[in-house]
């Protein structure tokens, strides 16, 4: 049986292997999207906390210029109040420490008031005051530098009424009101910048604070995937495991070699067997192309070993072995579809025992019918052969007793009574036996024939019996029939002959020959008598070689009539048998094919 | 007319048999005296004094030309497929009615083949026998017209 149109893959265990590698490349994607996932949300954590960071700097570098700003106004505040104080105590005390301080304190002054103005480059208000700053700055340097520069023979009231002129004190308040205004802007810008800040800076807060609490939720969601996608894994790796082990199992418990292969031939996988039987070992046939097992008479034209679409089984090829002996092998194919594509599983079977066996079995069959034949070609020449000299016996002791009957005395009469009969008996029966080996090897190919000719030419053949037994014979209308016309017509001979002759004495014999459709394929013919009648254990026996039920007194018969008849039925793939009732009568029944079925 | 003369009186007819068992031979003789008296028949036992016979060769120097001639197929020496091919094929010869008469039924058609004038095989039983020599004897020696009635015998050509 081999089909040739395509075929969807079959089921097979290894279905079961392809859906677990389906399942383990789904957990690997549901893991990497998780970690991934993860990954993400970590990263905007961290952007968000960087960008807090960033802010917080900001801030801090904010809170630290006013305080830088706070610190170079309070400074120069300092210096201011030296500036006074050095001065006047310079003028009344005309020390050179007071002119050193006073010296000092005036360009620190405007030192500062400078740093001030850079550190405070960005806010306008701030350096709206600066000129006032600087101008009361001079003015201050221009008050006490008038108390530096009293002349060292000043008076003391005159001294005094410098001091008390009130022109540097004034200067000295007019600048402390600017510092400390300057100083309320300064604190006032820190108290909106901070503000802004930390509002910014809440809602970041908020934002790192969620964003912390997704990142961990989906974390902790990821983790329980992998968890459970690892356990997922392991279940079916196990169960992948399981499945390749049973496979393997199967494979291995084969009693054939199994062989799966690519399309292109290529072995990826082989039983123990399989190496055992073509002589090879630890996987050595794993990468091998598969005709490499095969003798190259069996090849395809292409070379491969076996075509891609010979799904099927029984392929007889020559199969070699490692070791390049060769033996029968018996190949059954068959596909199936897993993730790799197409694969060849292939049986492999040494037949090499079964084709002995079945050489052998036709051997002896072959032994069987040329001994057959040759028995049947022995059977008809002995029987033609013997028929020659015994012809001479039974002519000449025929002459003798027609020439000398009453010539010689009573037993020489006997004598070649006894010689005559005996001669003549062995004639009957050495023309049945030829007859018998004729039905065997005198055989013409079965032709649709009218079984009723037939019959009209075996009561032809009848005629003097019929009419000696004044027999009443009569048939239905008979069919065609797929039979040896000669073989057909002795086989009514013989029926209608015994029909005849078995008859009881005194009565008319009455025949009548039927036929009725037995099945689509054959007919039934009855040839039904009144005769003798047959007991009926004896019904079998009457079909054998030289079976006879009668004394030769009774009835003369070689008992090779019904063998013949059942031979040619026989030959005619047909039954024959009989049912009978002592002296009542007997119907023979035999069957044979019809010349056309009958639907 | 044949000159010979047997115990029964002038010879009317000449056949040639062609037969080697003597059993035959004599069954055929007696069956031959008992259909007709006047009937000679010549044996030959095999093909080739068979030919002998019939070309006047050697011993049979002298012997007559037969009427009609018997022909077993199973014969040492010559076969009897080969003396009725050379029967047929010799112009005098061919027209002597040359009957076959064997035990095998195998060799009808072929005989006929090579130009029999009929195919008779032996019957097994005696009455049978006797019954076709009788036969042969009504029919081709007593019934047909043969070549010797007419002038031709004479003409060897």
């Amino acid at each position: 049986m081999h089909e040739r149109s395509p075929r969807p893959p079959r089921a097979c265990s290894m279905i079961a292997t392809v859906e677990t590698t389906r399942d383990i490349s789904a957990l690997d994607r549901r893991a990497t999207l998780a970690f991934g996932a993860a990954l993400l949300t970590l990263l905007a954590i961290g952007a968000v906390a960087y960008w807090a960071i960033v802010v917080s700097d900001e801030r801090e570098r904010a809170v630290n210029h006013t305080h830088d700003v706070l610190g170079q106004l309070r400074q120069l505040l300092t210096d201011v109040v030296v500036s006074q104080s050095s001065s006047r105590g310079f003028a009344i005390s005309r020390d050179a420490r007071e002119l050193a301080a006073y010296r000092r304190a005036i360009p620190a002054a405007a030192d500062h008031a400078a740093t001030v103005r850079s550190l405070t480059f960005d806010n306008p208000a701030q350096q709206d005051q600066l000129p006032l700053l600087e101008q009361l700055l001079r003015e201050n340097e221009a008050a006490t530098g008038t108390l530096i520069n009293l002349p060292p023979e000043t008076e003391k009231p005159a001294i005094a009424a410098a001091l008390l002129s009130g022109h540097a004190l004034d200067t000295m308040t007019k600048i402390r009101k600017l510092v400390l205004a300057m100083q309320d802007e300064e604190l006032q810008l820190l108290t909106e910048r901070n503000l802004a800040t930390a509002e910014s800076v809440d809602s970041r807060e908020v934002i790192l604070l969620i964003g912390t609490s997704l990142g961990l939720a989906v974390i902790i969601i990821a983790g329980l995937i992998v968890r459970r996608d690892a356990r997922r894994r392991r279940q079916a790796e196990r169960s992948m495991a399981e499945s390749e082990a049973r496979y393997r199992c199967v494979l291995e418990a084969a009693p054939d070699a199994m062989v799966v292969s690519r399309p292109s031939g290529e072995i990826v996988l082989a039983n123990r067997q399989a190496e055992k039987q073509f002589g090879y070992e630890g996987g050595a046939l794993i990468g091998l192309p598969l005709a490499d097992l095969l003798a190259e008479a069996g090849l395809g034209e292409h070379g491969d070993a076996i075509a891609a679409d010979a799904d099927g089984a029984g392929i007889e090829r020559v199969g070699r072995h490692r070791d390049g002996s060769e033996f029968p092998v018996e190949l059954t194919v068959s596909h199936f579809e897993n993730a790799d594509g197409l694969l060849l599983t292939t049986a492999i079977r040494d037949i090499t025992v079964r084709q002995r066996a079945e050489r052998q079995l036709a051997e002896t069959m072959a032994e069987l019918k040329r001994s057959n034949t040759e028995l049947g070609q022995f059977a008809h020449i002995a029987s033609h052969d013997l028929q020659e000299p015994l012809r001479m016996v039974a002519s000449y002791t025929q002459l003798l007793s027609r020439r000398y009957k009453g010539k010689l005395d009573a037993d020489a009469d006997e004598f070649i009574g006894f010689a005559v009969d005996g001669a003549h008996r062995m004639q009957r029966l050495i023309q049945d036996l030829l007859m018998y080996s004729q039905v065997g090897t005198k055989r013409n190919p079965l032709a649709a024939v009218s079984s009723e000719e037939a019959l009209l030419t075996s009561l032809k053949n009848l005629r003097s019996a019929i009419a000696d037994s004044k027999a009443e014979i009569s048939h239905d209308t008979l069919p065609m029939v797929l039979a040896d016309q000669t073989q057909l017509v002795q086989l009514f001979q013989n029926l209608i002959g015994n029909a005849i002759k078995y008859q009881s004495p005194g009565r008319t014999p009455q025949i009548h020959i039927s036929a009725k459709r037995r099945n689509r394929k054959s007919w039934q013919f009855s040839v039904q008598d009144n005769g003798l009648g047959i007991e009926e254990k004896y019904y079998s026996r009457i079909f054998g070689m030289f079976q006879r039920l009668h004394s030769r007194e009774q009835f003369a018969g070689t008992g090779i009539g019904l063998a013949i008849c059942k031979k040619i039925v026989e030959q005619h793939g047909g039954t024959i048998s009989v049912e009978s009732q002592p002296n009542v009568g007997s119907v023979f029944q035999f069957s044979l094919s019809a010349s056309e079925a009958r639907a | 007319m044949n000159m010979n003369m047997n115990k029964d009186g002038p010879v009317k007819a000449d056949i040639l048999l062609v037969e080697d068992n003597p059993g035959d031979v004599r069954l055929t003789e007696e069956a031959f005296r008992a259909a007709d008296p006047t009937i000679l028949v010549h044996v030959a036992a095999d093909g080739v004094e068979a030919m002998d016979f019939l070309k006047q060769d050697g011993a049979h120097a002298a012997a007559p030309r037969p009427d009609l001639i018997l022909l077993d197929l199973n014969l040492p020496r010559m076969g009897g497929r080969e003396v009725l091919e050379q029967i047929k094929a010799d112009e005098s010869l061919k027209i002597i009615p040359t009957i076959i008469l064997t035990t095998s039924e195998a060799d009808i058609i072929e005989s006929y083949r090579r130009h029999a004038n009929c195919y008779l095989t032996k019957p097994i039983h005696l009455d049978e026998f006797e019954r076709v020599v009788k036969i042969i004897d009504e029919f081709w020696l007593k019934t047909v017209r043969l070549p010797a009635d007419t002038d031709e015998k004479s003409e060897p050509q």
